[in-house]
């Protein structure tokens, strides 16, 4: 399986990076607009991504734009959608509902932790891929 | 059901588990009695009962108990102060999977069990419950998935694994004693598809709606198997959902966009303010953003129609815009300025820099709506602040550098034009019209 991790802090983004090994191939991108570059040259290539972790807080794009874009295009291919889960420091019901309403699939509340990762992973019935095992 | 004893799936719960209850409701009658029904009918004296006034707390709350690994069970009112729960439990059942969700309701409404089940209430309790009620209901949310259900959340793993022969095969296991299980129907359908069986895949989902046709995740997964392949087919089974389920605010605003593309601009219009009442009472947390979504769709039919939506979401923010509010400022500026009302775009543009004046993308659009209406002067000045702000702008869109290099050669400032253009055709080298307008701003120079 394919993996974007889109977070524009180093830290977050190699924490993602880590657990996510786990489940696949894991690329990452430093911000909205990188993210969306990596997405449109994956598909382009045949081989997209299955799943995409995105920050909301970037300095170049907010999180609910770049899934915003994602579904946009994904629509305009008649491509198989992503899941999508954003990985955010918010908690508030607005940036939550901003974000089911573009269509993201799950939300964690940073930190990232294996045990929070899992649940929502579990949830979107998607299990390690084995390459750690 | 041989064995199935409703007061020991509780206990089991809240006891074994130690499951935690959280109450978000204000109606402390009910949440007295609830106490009362777990920890005096059924014993449980160790639960833990936490009640929340208002649904933001609630949330924080539970997100925070659930990261730590404790099993939640939440019963929340489906109004709360006349505030839907709606956004609360789609927010909720997508960050905490594992929670259970109870919605209370006062009274039938139309279409809501299907709703709040779509958001992910595994549960619906009508108020005022018995003690009966409220335990029948409880064991039924917490009990351990029955056999078939775990088969079925195998069969969609193996799906997700793109596994398909692998699901096809136990799918027909299970459907060799029950042939018209919708779930298993429903995962064979979607691997035919990854097969490439299209037609057989697209039978056995309709097969499997036809089994059991309240259950909306077959007419979902029709609905996804015709996108970019036959958008009446995909209008079609949104369609049955929404008449299913009319309160999901995202299904009638797909249904309103597919009608606009498909040419039925009314249709379309229809759904459209359908799904703006709906925002109303079910998404107020949303609304704005709904808004500007629709104006998005329906700007090419209609600027004035667009703005209308624009306004709505402008309205709706009563004055409390934040830094993320400035893409409605600026789509609401466009809007105008395409419309060639210069005062207005100009009043909104002022409007946008009182609450984030450093944002350069705001003083480089009212320098456009001044350049557009006539007041060069102006313009440039806009220009100069929103360069201080950034000195690349421009550089990495097309369009910015030519608008700005267009007003520079509209004021006489031949060299900064040129610089602007040069800028431009970096981004496009081959664009005829830079190329023009560079070689003209050249001679000039």
């Amino acid at each position: 399986m394919r993996i974007l991790v889109i977070d524009d802090e180093l830290t977050a983004r190699t924490v993602a990076e880590i657990l996510l090994t786990a489940y696949g191939r894991c690329d990452v991108a430093d911000g909205g607009t990188a993210g969306l570059a990596l997405f449109q040259k994956a598909h382009a290539m045949g081989e997209p991504y299955e799943l995409i972790t995105v920050d909301i807080n970037m300095a170049d794009m907010l999180g609910q734009e770049v899934v915003k874009r994602m579904r946009r295009l994904e629509e305009k291919d008649g491509l198989q959608p992503a899941k999508i889960v954003m990985v955010t420091g918010r908690d508030d019901l607005e940036s939550m509902s901003a974000s089911f309403w573009q269509g993201c699939q799950g939300y964690v509340v940073k930190p990232l932790t294996a045990f929070n990762l899992q649940e929502m992973l579990d949830n979107l019935y998607i299990e390690p891929d084995g390459r750690l095992e | 059901m041989i064995g199935y004893d409703p007061d020991a799936i509780v206990r089991h719960y809240f006891s074994d588990q130690e499951g935690e209850l959280f109450l978000v409701s204000r109606d402390d009658f009910f949440v007295k009695s609830v106490r009362s029904v777990f920890q005096k009918t059924l014993g449980i004296k160790e639960i833990e009962v936490e009640q929340h006034r208002n649904l933001q707390s609630g949330l924080r709350s539970i997100l925070d108990r659930t990261r730590n690994g404790v099993a939640v069970m939440v019963m929340v009112e489906r109004y709360l102060e006349k505030v839907s729960s709606a956004d609360f439990v789609r927010a909720l059942s997508g960050a905490a999977p594992s929670a259970k969700i109870m919605c209370l309701t006062d009274e039938a409404e139309r279409g809501v069990s299907a709703f709040m089940h779509e958001l992910g209430a595994g549960s619906i309790l009508t108020k005022p419950a018995s003690a009966n009620d409220i335990i029948a209901k409880t064991a039924g949310l917490v009990k351990p998935l029955e056999k078939l259900m775990k088969l079925l959340a195998e069969a969609k793993r193996l799906l997700n694994r793109r596994c398909f022969e692998e699901a096809i095969a136990l799918c027909q296991k299970v459907m060799a004693i029950k042939p018209d299980s919708a779930g298993m129907l429903m995962i064979k359908g979607e691997s035919l598809i990854g097969l490439g069986r299209f037609e057989e895949g697209v039978a056995c989902l309709e097969a499997a709606h036809a089994s059991a046709p309240l259950y909306l995740d077959p007419l979902e997964r029709l609905v996804r198997a015709y996108v970019g392949r036959d958008d009446g087919k995909r209008l079609h089974w949104l369609e049955v959902l929404d008449n299913i389920s009319p309160r999901n605010l995202r299904r009638k605003y797909d249904v309103g966009r597919l009608h606009q593309r498909l040419g039925n601009q009314e249709e379309g219009e229809r759904r459209f303010s359908e799904a703006m009442t709906l925002a109303r009472t079910e998404s107020p947390h949303i609304f704005s953003q709904v808004a500007v979504d629709i104006a998005e769709v329906v700007v090419d039919q209609s600027l004035p129609l667009a703005e209308s939506f624009l306004i709505e979401a402008m309205n709706s923010r009563e004055g409390k815009f934040g830094p993320d509010d400035m893409m409605l400022f600026n789509r609401l500026g466009l809007n105008l300025r395409r419309q060639g009302k210069w005062k207005d775009a100009e009043a909104c543009y002022v409007r946008a820099l009182t609450i984030s004046p450093k944002d350069e993308g705001l003083h480089y659009n009212l320098g456009m709506v001044l350049a557009e209406a006539g007041d060069l002067h102006g313009a440039l000045a806009r220009f100069d602040k929103a360069l201080a702000l950034n000195p690349n702008l421009g550089s990495d869109s097309k369009t910015v550098s030519v608008n700005m290099g267009h007003v520079y050669l509209q004021a006489g400032l031949h060299e900064r034009a040129v610089v602007f253009f040069e800028q431009a055709l970096a981004l496009t080298p081959n664009d005829n019209a830079i190329l023009r307008a560079l070689q003209h701003a050249r001679q000039a120079a």
